[in-house]
C-alpha cells in the first residue's frame, strides 16, 4: 500500500513536470520571449527581442513575420512590408505569413471591399 | 495489475504532455488604418462638386453631399469647410493637376474634395412560395410577391491637394440597402446610407485603429 502510493505520487509529480514543461508551446528564447511581450501588449520590448533573434539567425522566418506584424501595430508600413517580404523570401509556403501579409495588404488599400465587408454587405442585402 | 496500470499511465502522460505543440499564435490586435495624407499640412476643405452619374429624383445630390460630408470634415478633422463648385467635364479633370492647381494659385493648405456620385433606385420583386411544413399546420401556404425598393449610393472620392494637384486619396464606396416600402423617398435613403460611407471613408484619414487578426509564429 504505502509502495504503491509512494509510485503513485511519484508518478503524478512527474506528469505535472511534463505537463507544464512540454504541453504548452515553448515560450523559451527570444522569438518566444517576444510573443509573450507581444501577446501582453509590450510590443516595443518583443521588436527588441525579435531584433535580436535577427541579430544572431538572420533566416529566422518566425522572428521575420513577428516584426512585421509588430511594425504594423506601430503603423510602420514600408519596415512591415519588408519584414514581410524578407519572411516569404524564406518561407514562400509558410500559410501563415501569406496570411498575415494578405491582410496587411488589405489594410494598406481599403478602397477594396475585404471579404468580411463584402459578406456583411450581402448578408444584409 | 496496478502495478501494469502505473506503468502504462507513464508513457501515456508523456505522449499527451509532449505529443504536438503549436507553430503558432493566434492575436487579435488593434492595427491603425494606413493614412496616405498628413492631416496638419491642410487647413481648408473645398468641395468642388461631383460628377453626377444617375440621380434619383427628390434629391439634389451634389447639394447633400457638400453639406453632409462638409460637415464631417469640419467635426473631425477642425477643416474650414468651404462649397465652391467648378465645372466638371470629365472625369480625365480629376487627373489633371495643372486644373486643380489654377483653381487657386499659392493656396499651399487647401484640399479639393471631389469626384462621382450616383444614387439609383431599383424595383425587386420574388415570388413567395413557402413550402408546406412536415407537421400539421392550421395556416394556408403563403404564396405572393415580396417587393423591396433598393437604393444603391456609389461614391467615388478624390482628395487633391490645392498647390500642385496631387491626388492624395482616391477611394471608391458603394453602399446599398433594401426597403419595404414603395414609395421610400431618395433623400431618406441617402442619409440611410451616407454614414456608412463616412465611416469607411474616414478610417483612413484618421488612421482609425480596427481589430484584425495577426499569426505570430513560435518557431
Amino acid at each position: 500500500m504505502t509502495k504503491t502510493l509512494a509510485a503513485a505520487i511519484a508518478l503524478a509529480f512527474l506528469g505535472m513536470f511534463l505537463v507544464f514543461g512540454c504541453a504548452r508551446p515553448r515560450l523559451t528564447g527570444q522569438v518566444g520571449f517576444g510573443v509573450w511581450a507581444a501577446n501582453n501588449e509590450l510590443w516595443e520590448e518583443a521588436i527588441f527581442r525579435w531584433k535580436k533573434v535577427l541579430s544572431q539567425d538572420p533566416q529566422s522566418v518566425a522572428a521575420h513575420n513577428n516584426l512585421a506584424v509588430a511594425y504594423e501595430k506601430k503603423g510602420l508600413w514600408e519596415e512591415a512590408r519588408k519584414e514581410y517580404e524578407a519572411a516569404l523570401k524564406l518561407d514562400p509556403e509558410n500559410s501563415w505569413v501569406k496570411r498575415n501579409f494578405k491582410s496587411f495588404q488589405e489594410n494598406l488599400d481599403p478602397g477594396k471591399p475585404s471579404r468580411k465587408d463584402k459578406a456583411a454587405q450581402d448578408e444584409k442585402e | 495489475m496496478r502495478r501494469n496500470s502505473a506503468l502504462l499511465l507513464f508513457p501515456l502522460i508523456l505522449l499527451a504532455a509532449c505529443g504536438g505543440g503549436e507553430a503558432y499564435r493566434r492575436l487579435r490586435v488593434e492595427i491603425p488604418s494606413y493614412s496616405p495624407l498628413n492631416l496638419e499640412e491642410f487647413e481648408k476643405a473645398v468641395f468642388s462638386g461631383f460628377l453626377i452619374g444617375k440621380e434619383s429624383a427628390g434629391i439634389d445630390l451634389n447639394k447633400e453631399i457638400s453639406e453632409y460630408f462638409g460637415a464631417e470634415f469640419k467635426r473631425k478633422l477642425q477643416y474650414q469647410v468651404v462649397v465652391q463648385p467648378v465645372a466638371l467635364e470629365s472625369e480625365e479633370l480629376f487627373r489633371n493637376p495643372d486644373f486643380w492647381k489654377s483653381l487657386a494659385p499659392g493656396s499651399d493648405r487647401l484640399l479639393y474634395v471631389t469626384g462621382k456620385a450616383e444614387l439609383t433606385q431599383e424595383m425587386r420583386k420574388a415570388v413567395i412560395d413557402k413550402a408546406k411544413a412536415d407537421i400539421e399546420d392550421p395556416f394556408e401556404r403563403q404564396k405572393g410577391i415580396a417587393q423591396r425598393t433598393l437604393f444603391s449610393l456609389s461614391l467615388h472620392i478624390y482628395l487633391i491637394r490645392g498647390d500642385n494637384g496631387e491626388i492624395v486619396l482616391d477611394r471608391d464606396f458603394k453602399e446599398t440597402k433594401a426597403y419595404i416600402s414603395p414609395k421610400q423617398r431618395a433623400d431618406f435613403a441617402f442619409y440611410d446610407l451616407a454614414p456608412r460611407i463616412r465611416t469607411k471613408l474616414f478610417r483612413p484619414i484618421l488612421s482609425e485603429e480596427r481589430i484584425q487578426e495577426r499569426y505570430l509564429l513560435l518557431k
